[in-house]
């Protein structure tokens, strides 16, 4: 039960209290290109959930595997003089590497399979949004945080991989809409039409979600 | 696919700019009261903001007006009552630090600051007082707590009436603390409380709730504050932020936490003033009251679990940005509904 | 494999940076410009490591990955970010070490931040757009136009971001008073980012050079009404292409590449092979511009593309 609570915990966490977009700008770029196609916003906040939350799983077991192997790390250290464990957040550099790794592994894997099923519109449809929805930034943040956090739960890293693509589906909802209501004002001023008003916007949302972090950022 | 309803949902709630100007008069001539009674209680200090405020935002709207939207749009007064409405949300009196003793009363610069923001980001880049996506006043005042979040809710207590307690009712409603009992449940009322200089005196804010449900011009915009305030009050009583005495979380408890919420910070304020922006609400009343009822939900949401002391202001973007999405999901399921109606007879007349 | 498109402008480098400006423009590369640049120091060091990495995926997409499938050439992009991610870490953790913490802040976060690199769309989006259907020479032009594009917004919006939001620059405090927290916010950021883009559009509109309409706004403008409109001058241009073609007298010219190979004989079947087929759709979805591609590119897009209906 109390899995659950984190799980839940994670999931508010990433889509209100500390939204990964507008907290981080995680994913912004993406956002912006899927809030212009109406199509495809679930499919990619789909895949974007799939993703982090797996990527989030495996990353955590490498976690807690490399904290159990630190005398190995300290060892190999010492033997290979420059990379010194005593450095500050040495671990920091090491997992980053290995979470994008993982990541990029289960990128392929994904492809791979995708590639050998019978051709028809969704896998194409799905081979468009892969690579988008899974080397993200908004993806690989979901690890690093949990790290940079030294947080084990796997509730809290599930929650957290979840509610990333919900958070990626409320912005771009957010932002998509706005899109709309600004395409249909011609009062616009020039200067301002088309990406200038849209990313004004989304700072205007992003204050709006400040009231739930107090606008801390991520890092 | 089915076709875009071609049809533009944001028709202009103020058609004419004498539509906007006589509705901004109108906000002018109920902000008035509150202000003089800013004046009453904390002296030369709360006009002194009040007027910085405004001609700050009269001059940002006339250089960036003239700059970007090529007119003068001074004319519809909106400038002031925007800068007004900042000016009310903060303290009279904003110590300054002891080596910047020369900068006087801070709360003047935050204002300032305040009132260019609200004007230069959420109006002029979006054409004006007709077309504006978000209430400038609210974000103007978003903008100043997220920057000085300490400074800004640093009040200090009227020289002319004593406070009931020496902290504003929003940061006791933080802790838990309870402030309302039948002893000074009428000087709460007449707003003998520590708080914004234009938002305590919650009686007159009432009166002037009425004094709009009364108007013609105002009744249907009036409705948004009305689902605003029932939805804070059924959502206090359901979940009550005050801490639970002896006896538990007793019925008397329930409906101080409803006293507590509507009084503490600026919601009554917000409620009154900033969710009623023409531009930002939907054309018929009962949907406006829907809207009021979603913002005062995300009021309670964010008082549970936002970082700020008072966040109704960040409910209220929250709630402007809301809308267009809510019409965008349900324009989606309309076209949804026609496509698969037209799919459906084309497959019967396929059969046929 | 499609033909070079006419695409490809010959303008300076500058010129390039500023009208094609990846951040402003084309609104690509904003989680930098967010995270990244509330420090000066910061912001250059991401933007130096960023042009590095945009340049060698730009460089390889063109030597070799033409005829990769695209999720495998996003692969590749990806394996070399995190590659330059790691070795600049490791750099910056050294220095940091070497330096003392205290002096070097901003350095440790970075190490955090890095890995984000590799995951930015520019260098993808880039490649995908740009580098795989263009020459050596053109895709590390376009490398540099968008590097420097990328860079000067990086350190504009550093500037601005440290000088009035923790009143300091490159770590020297230079005032206390005048510290408004809102810009080193991320909401700061995108702020900054949108006023930043209006003023460019505002130098443009003044310069004349482009008109007020550019890619990344034609882009911003779409609906589906445009599509509608669109698939219709798609269908226009198809029966123009039908008549060219009807109205091509057999003599006349060589046949196009596509039906000079169904006239060879049979030729051996080749080996299917996962990584190694032409490309037949993007990274991302780009909105062609009609005017520029050849009928020959215009009947594949149609036929070999992915459509949303």
């Amino acid at each position: 039960m109390s899995e659950i609570m984190y799980m839940i915990n994670g999931a508010i966490y990433a889509v209100f209290l500390h939204n990964l977009l507008f907290s981080g700008g995680l994913g912004a770029s993406e956002m912006l290109r899927a809030a212009q196609r109406n199509s495809e916003i679930v499919l990619t906040s789909a895949l974007i959930s799939v993703f982090s939350a797996v990527s989030a799983l495996l990353n955590l077991g490498v976690n807690v595997l490399l904290t159990s192997q630190r005398d190995i790390l300290e060892w190999l250290s010492w033997r290979y003089g420059i990379f010194s464990a005593q450095l500050p957040g040495m671990q920091v550099v090491w997992h980053a590497f290995i979470f994008a790794f993982i990541l990029l592994v289960l990128y392929l894997l994904v492809n791979l399979v995708v590639h050998f099923l019978p051709a028809s519109k969704h896998k194409l449809l799905f081979q468009k949004r892969i690579g988008a929805a899974a080397l993200n930034t908004l993806v690989i943040s979901i690890p690093l945080l949990l790290h940079l956090r030294a947080n084990t739960s796997i509730g809290f890293a599930l929650g957290m991989g979840l509610g990333a693509g919900v958070a990626f589906y409320v912005v771009t909802l957010l932002v998509n809409s706005g899109m709309h209501v600004l395409r249909q004002n011609k009062a616009i001023p020039t200067q301002f039409s088309g990406v200038p008003a849209t990313l004004v916007y989304t700072g205007l949302l992003a204050l709006a979600f400040t009231g739930f972090a107090g606008g801390l950022s991520l890092f | 696919m089915p076709k875009q309803n071609q049809q533009p949902r944001w028709k202009q709630r103020l058609a004419t700019n004498r539509d906007a100007r006589r509705w901004n008069l109108t906000s002018l001539a109920l902000t008035l009261p509150l202000l003089l009674l800013g004046y009453f209680y904390y002296g030369a200090s709360a006009l002194h903001v009040a007027v910085v405020s405004v001609l700050a935002a009269v001059l940002a709207e006339l250089l960036f007006g003239r700059l970007f939207l090529r007119k003068n749009t001074l004319g519809d007064w909106n400038a002031v009552v925007v800068g007004l409405w900042i000016a009310c949300m903060l303290p009279a009196f904003i110590a300054p630090p002891e080596q910047y003793d020369m900068l006087g009363n801070y709360a003047v610069w935050y204002a300032a600051l305040g009132s260019v923001f609200a004007i230069l980001v959420v109006k002029i880049p979006f054409g004006g007082t007709k077309h504006m996506p978000f209430s400038p006043a609210a974000a103007g005042f978003a903008f100043l707590t997220a920057c000085f979040p300490h400074r800004v809710f640093t009040f200090t207590a009227s020289e002319v009436v004593a406070p009931v307690r020496s902290r504003s009712m929003a940061l006791l409603l933080n802790l838990g603390e309870n402030a309302i009992t039948p002893n000074n449940f009428f000087r709460i009322l007449f707003g003998h409380t520590v708080g914004p200089m234009g938002t305590g005196v919650v009686l007159v804010m009432v009166v002037l709730l009425v004094v709009m449900l009364l108007l013609k011009s105002r009744r249907s915009y009036a409705m948004a504050s009305l689902g605003f305030i029932v939805a804070v009050a059924a959502l206090a009583f359901l979940f009550p932020r005050v801490s639970p005495g002896v006896d538990g979380m007793t019925m008397n408890l329930r409906l101080a936490s409803i006293g507590m919420e509507l009084v503490s910070g600026s919601l009554l304020f917000a409620a009154i003033f900033l969710l009623q922006e023409p531009s930002t609400l939907p054309s018929r009343w009962h949907t406006r009251l829907v809207v009021g009822v979603l913002a005062g939900g995300l009021t309670i949401l964010l008082r549970h679990l936002g970082t700020f002391e008072e966040n109704v202001v960040f409910a209220i973007l929250l709630a402007n940005a809301a809308l267009p999405a809510i019409y965008r999901l349900q324009d989606e399921w309309q076209q949804q509904k026609i496509f698969r109606r037209k799919q459906a007879e084309e497959t019967e007349a396929a059969d046929a | 494999m499609p033909k070079q498109t006419k695409r490809v402008k010959r303008e300076s480098v500058l010129r390039g940076a500023w009208l094609d400006n990846p951040m402003l423009v084309q609104a690509i590369g904003l989680t930098p410009a967010i995270i990244a640049t509330t420090s000066l120091r910061m912001a250059l060091w991401f933007s130096l490591v960023t042009a590095i990495h945009l340049l060698i995926c730009e460089m390889v997409a063109s030597l070799w990955l033409k005829k990769w499938h695209s999720w495998a050439r996003t692969a590749v992009y990806f394996a070399i970010g995190i590659i330059f991610a790691f070795g600049a870490g490791m750099l910056f953790e050294v220095w940091g070490g070497v330096v003392g913490q205290t002096d070097v802040v901003d350095l440790l976060m970075l190490r955090a931040i890095l890995p984000l690199m590799a995951t930015s769309s520019i260098a993808a989006v880039r490649c995908e757009r740009f580098a795989v259907y263009n020459n050596l020479r053109a895709s590390v032009r376009d490398a540099l136009v968008n590097a420097v594009g990328f860079t000067a917004v990086m350190i504009i919006m550093g500037l601005l971001r440290e000088g009035l939001g923790h009143g300091s620059l490159f770590g020297v405090e230079l005032t206390e008073t005048m510290r408004i927290r809102g810009f080193w916010m991320p909401f700061g950021g995108f702020l900054l980012l949108g006023f930043l883009a209006a003023a460019l559009k505002t130098i443009l509109q003044w310069t004349s050079q482009r008109g007020i309409t550019t890619d990344a706004d034609e882009a911003m403008e779409f609906c589906p009404e445009d599509r509608q409109e669109r698939l219709e001058k798609i269908h226009h241009l198809l029966n123009a292409a039908d008549e060219y073609e009807k109205s091509r007298k057999p003599d006349d010219e060589p046949a196009p590449e596509s039906q000079q190979e169904e006239a060879q004989p049979e030729a051996e079947p080749k080996p299917v092979s996962v990584l190694f087929e032409p490309a037949t759709s993007n990274f991302t979805r780009e909105f062609p511009r009609l005017d520029d591609l050849t009928i020959e590119q215009l009947l594949a897009e149609f036929q070999g593309g992915a459509r949303d209906e």
